[in-house]
């Protein structure tokens, strides 16, 4: 009887520790979605009180083979939320993990090459730019710790 | 022993530690193990060593990204506006100049030195001049590359350019507001209803922060900074410094 709490708690636990990397997608989706949004001639609101948006968004490194940088992390972002959802709560094979931890890897890696574009070649810096970076990280670790080495 | 098992147990198959939990836990430990290999690792491959192989994937990937993102910032076309290039296209020596319309020593450089490198090395077919905008200064200095631009639309950017340069009320105090923008247009007689229309459309933000970055890329500190030729020339220098150093890129 005393371990049905137990019980309760642990499958409370197993939900949450599923749910990080999907609810940080989500919050990258929000974020890139907006980049692209602006990069695309949306309203510039949200980024003219704290500063480079525009600046970073227009540089000629604001492409990847002539796609913007934002399209990419959208998509991105939709593939690390597709496979999260598929690990959590469909079941998936450890394999889906070492992707999942793949994709995240490329992403903060590039995310630290466009920080040091931002800080020492464009000279502006985008603060959605870096809150992207900052969920990137959080989803390469909870990755990490999915694989459990 | 229910504890032992879970930490014994790998993450190759999470979905059956958590749901059908009571019926695997009753399974021997070589069976979980034989499962997660089917579903997990291929077999001879650790899970360290496939992680291993998908950092260092990883690691190309990002090297290729990179490159492509290099190739592609350096292989853009320039970003210059067309009308604000001046002079003989196969001219010996270029000019590029990054000045801003609300800086005062552009404004100095622009209605006192340029005039005279003008008509001696520009108008005679020596030097092309092409006007970058380090819009660096504010809002204003923005707005204020734009209508220039749209000035030229109808081939009279240099005739704005000298009217914003002239027209300095300090920087980004009302002096470049839309209002007046439209006021120095109609001033020098352009069509009012494309230039408003021009100007109100933002056509030309992008080539003004296109331009913005390249110059910060290329190490512009301070406006003016003009580029002889790709050598590098800080500040409203007289005339008589320009000559020297237009005068020896064209020997």
């Amino acid at each position: 009887m005393s371990s049905e709490p137990a019980a309760v708690e642990s499958q409370a636990l197993y939900v949450l520790s599923r749910a990080v990397t999907p609810v940080l997608s989500v919050l990258g989706i929000g974020v890139s979605g907006y980049l692209l949004w602006v990069r695309l001639g949306g309203s510039l609101a949200l980024c003219t009180g704290v500063g480079g948006c525009e600046t970073v968004n227009a540089s000629p490194y604001a492409l990847i083979g002539g796609i913007p940088v934002s399209l990419v992390g959208v998509v991105t972002y939709l593939a690390i939320l597709a496979l999260s959802l598929w690990r959590g709560w469909w079941g998936a094979p450890w394999m889906v993990s070492l992707v999942i931890f793949g994709i995240a890897l490329v992403g903060v890696l590039f995310s630290i090459y466009l920080t040091y574009l931002e800080l020492y070649v464009i000279l502006a810096v985008c603060p959605w730019c870096v809150a992207s970076a900052v969920l990137l990280v959080g989803i390469l670790a909870d990755s990490w710790r999915q694989l459990e080495i | 022993m229910a504890n032992k098992k879970k930490r014994e147990q790998k993450p190759g198959d999470r979905r059956q530690q958590s749901r059908p939990q009571a019926r695997q836990q009753s399974q021997p430990q070589s069976r979980q193990r034989a499962q997660q290999q089917r579903r997990g690792a291929p077999s001879g491959m650790s899970r360290g060593s496939l992680v291993a192989i998908v950092a260092a994937a990883s690691v190309l990937i990002v090297l290729l990204l990179i490159g492509l993102n290099v190739a592609g910032a350096f292989g853009r076309t320039p970003t210059v506006g067309a009308t604000s290039i001046k002079g003989n296209p196969d001219a010996k020596v270029t000019v590029e100049e990054f000045s801003d319309f609300q800086c005062p020593y552009c404004a100095q450089f622009a209605l006192g030195t340029f005039p005279r490198i003008d008509k001696e090395y520009i108008e005679s077919g020596k030097v092309r001049w092409v006007f970058r905008n380090m819009a660096r200064i504010g809002e204003e200095s923005k707005q204020a590359a734009q209508a220039a631009e749209c000035a030229g639309e109808q081939g009279q950017y240099w005739q704005y350019h000298d009217k914003l340069f002239s027209s300095q009320q300090g920087e980004n105090k009302g002096g470049f507001s839309t209002d007046k923008l439209k006021g120095f247009a109609k001033s020098l007689n352009l069509d009012t209803e494309a230039f408003n229309s021009c100007l109100g459309s933002g056509k030309y933000s992008d080539l003004i922060n296109k331009d913005l970055v390249e110059g910060n890329q290329r190490g512009v500190n301070g406006t003016p900074t003009f580029f002889i030729n790709g050598r590098k020339v800080e500040g409203a220098l007289p005339y008589a410094e320009f000559q020297k150093a237009l005068d020896t890129a064209l020997k």
